[in-house]
C-alpha cells in the first residue's frame, strides 16, 4: 500500500515537474530581420531640386532613366546632369540600412561617386532619393526617383 | 568718412528700440571692415527679472565666409563681451530650425536680388538680467574680413533675445543696410540689389551644375521689349581655348516666361553644349535674341555679351 502511494506520488511529481518545465519552456519568438534593400529595376525622375528650388517642371527629365541590374551593374538612359556620366557598377554602403550608394563608372574605376541614399515609401510607392553635388560642393541636388513597373 | 545709417521702424510696445546701423566706407577686398549696430532695450518686464542671452544675426555674401572671418563684440550698460557662433545643433525656439535657417525664413535676403548670401548668427557667452523701466543701450561691433570679389550689397542685421527666438516681433529688431561696396577685388562688380537685365543662378557653379539664366524684360527699354519670344544665343569657352556656340531659335534655346516680364532658361551646360569628355567650360558669353535672330540684347543693353565665369566659392 505504502509502495503504491509512493509510486502515485512519484508519478504526480514527475507530471508536475514536466508540466512546470513545459510551461516554462522558452517561447520561440520570430526574430525580425531588416530586409536587404533591393533597388534593381528601372527608375525615372519624379522630382529634382537644386539647393531646395524645384526644377522638376522646368526641365525635360522625362527621358532620363537609371537601371540597376541584379548583377550590381547600372546603366544610364539619356544624358542629364548627374553624379556620373556613364554606366558601371554600384553598391550600397549597407545592404540593410543604406545611407549611401557608390557608383563606379565603367571606364573610370578610380572615380567612384558616393551619393547620399534614401529609400522611403511614399503613398504606398517605393521612392529612391539621391542627393549629390555634381559641380560646386555648395550646390546640392536632390533627385527623387520612382520605379517603373 | 562716409557713414550710412539705416533705422527700422520703432514699435512702442517693443522690447527693443530701433536698430541703428553704421556702415564703414567702401572696403577693400580681403581686408577687414567694421560694422556697428546700436540698440536700446525698452524693458517692460511682467515677471522680472528677465534673463536672456543676446543674439545677433548678420547677413553677408557667402564668399565672405563670415563664420570663420568675423569677430562680434558688444558694449552695454550691463557689461561688455564677445559673441560666439550658435552651434548648428541649437535650434531657434519657434521654428525648430537652426538659427541661420530661421533667420533666412524670417528675414530672407531683404532688398537683395542675388541669392548668394547667408545669415550667420551669434549669441553672447553670458546671460543678462533685465528689469522693468531700466533701459540699456547696447553697441555691437562686427569686424568681418571681406571676400575677394568686387560687389555692391545690402547687408542684413538683427538683434534679439535667445529665450524668445525670432518669431515674436516684439522681441527682436532687424534692418538692412544701405549699399555697401567692396572694391579692389577680383572680377566685375557683383551687384546684389539693382535689377539686372540678366543674372545666373547659382551665382557660383561649374559646367556640371544645372544653371538658370534669367532675362528681365522689364528693367529697361530694349529691342526685345515688345516680344515674348526670347531665345538664348550662347558661346561656351573651353579650357583648351576652343569654343562651342549654340545660337538658334528653337525649343532648346527658348526662354520660359515666369511672370513680371521675366524669362528663364534652365540647362546643364555640359549637355547643352555637348562638351567632349575631358574638356570643361571655363566661361560663358551670351546674348538674348528675338525669334528673327536680329533683335539682340547684351550686357547693359548693348551688343557686348553677358559673361559668366564657372568657378566655386
Amino acid at each position: 500500500m505504502k509502495n503504491k502511494k509512493t509510486l502515485t506520488f512519484l508519478c504526480l511529481s514527475f507530471c508536475a515537474i514536466a508540466i512546470f518545465f513545459s510551461a516554462c519552456k522558452k517561447e520561440k519568438t520570430g526574430q525580425t530581420t531588416e530586409a536587404t534593400k533591393d533597388i534593381s529595376g528601372t527608375w525615372q525622375i519624379s522630382q529634382l531640386t537644386r539647393n531646395g528650388e524645384d526644377l522638376t517642371q522646368r526641365m525635360d527629365l522625362s527621358k532620363f532613366r537609371i537601371v540597376f541590374n541584379e548583377d550590381k551593374t547600372y546603366t544610364l538612359v539619356d544624358k542629364l546632369a548627374f553624379a556620373v556620366e556613364e554606366g558601371g557598377v554600384y553598391s550600397l554602403d549597407d545592404p540593410q540600412y543604406p545611407f549611401s550608394i557608390i557608383l563606379t563608372p565603367q571606364s573610370e574605376p578610380d572615380a567612384s561617386k558616393v551619393v547620399k541614399f534614401q529609400f522611403p515609401v511614399v503613398e504606398g510607392k517605393r521612392r529612391m532619393s539621391l542627393t549629390m553635388s555634381m559641380g560646386c560642393s555648395s550646390n546640392t541636388y536632390n533627385y527623387v526617383f520612382e520605379k517603373l513597373q | 568718412m562716409l557713414l550710412s545709417l539705416s533705422i527700422v521702424i520703432f514699435l512702442a510696445q517693443c522690447g527693443l528700440d530701433a536698430l541703428l546701423i553704421t556702415l564703414p566706407p567702401p572696403g577693400n577686398a580681403n581686408e577687414v571692415s567694421t560694422f556697428k549696430l546700436k540698440i536700446s532695450t525698452v524693458a517692460k518686464v511682467e515677471k522680472p527679472p528677465y534673463i536672456t542671452k543676446m543674439v545677433v544675426g548678420f547677413l553677408a555674401p557667402k564668399s565672405w565666409k563670415v563664420a570663420s572671418n568675423t569677430v562680434v563684440t558688444f558694449t552695454s550698460g550691463k557689461g561688455d563681451g564677445t559673441l560666439e557662433l550658435i552651434p548648428e545643433s541649437d535650434k531657434e525656439l519657434n521654428t525648430g530650425l537652426s538659427w541661420p535657417e530661421a533667420a533666412k525664413k524670417q528675414f530672407g535676403i531683404g532688398p537683395n536680388l542675388v541669392n548668394d548670401l547667408e545669415w550667420v548668427v551669434y549669441r553672447s557667452t553670458s546671460t543678462y538680467s533685465f528689469e522693468t523701466d531700466k533701459n540699456t543701450d547696447i553697441n555691437v561691433t562686427i569686424k568681418s574680413k571681406l571676400g575677394p570679389e568686387n560687389m555692391l550689397v545690402k547687408l542684413g542685421f538683427f538683434i534679439g533675445a535667445s529665450r524668445e527666438g525670432i518669431n515674436n516681433g516684439e522681441m527682436y529688431k532687424f534692418a538692412f543696410s544701405n549699399a555697401f561696396e567692396v572694391k579692389n577685388g577680383e572680377g566685375e562688380v557683383i551687384d546684389f540689389f539693382n535689377p539686372q537685365l540678366s543674372k545666373v543662378d547659382p551665382v557660383k557653379s561649374l559646367d556640371n551644375d544645372i544653371i538658370t539664366l534669367t532675362y528681365d524684360n522689364g528693367v529697361s527699354e530694349t529691342v526685345l521689349s515688345n516680344t515674348e519670344e526670347i531665345y538664348l544665343c550662347a558661346t561656351a569657352l573651353l579650357d583648351n581655348g576652343s569654343s562651342i556656340e549654340i545660337c538658334e531659335q528653337t525649343a532648346k534655346t527658348k526662354l520660359k516666361p515666369i511672370g513680371g516680364k521675366r524669362y528663364i532658361i534652365d540647362f546643364w551646360p555640359r549637355g547643352f553644349f555637348n562638351v567632349p569628355k575631358g574638356r570643361s567650360i571655363v566661361k560663358l558669353e551670351y546674348h538674348f535674341k528675338d525669334l528673327s535672330g536680329i533683335g539682340k540684347v547684351g550686357y547693359g543693353n548693348t551688343l557686348v555679351p553677358f559673361k559668366y565665369v564657372f568657378n566655386c566659392p
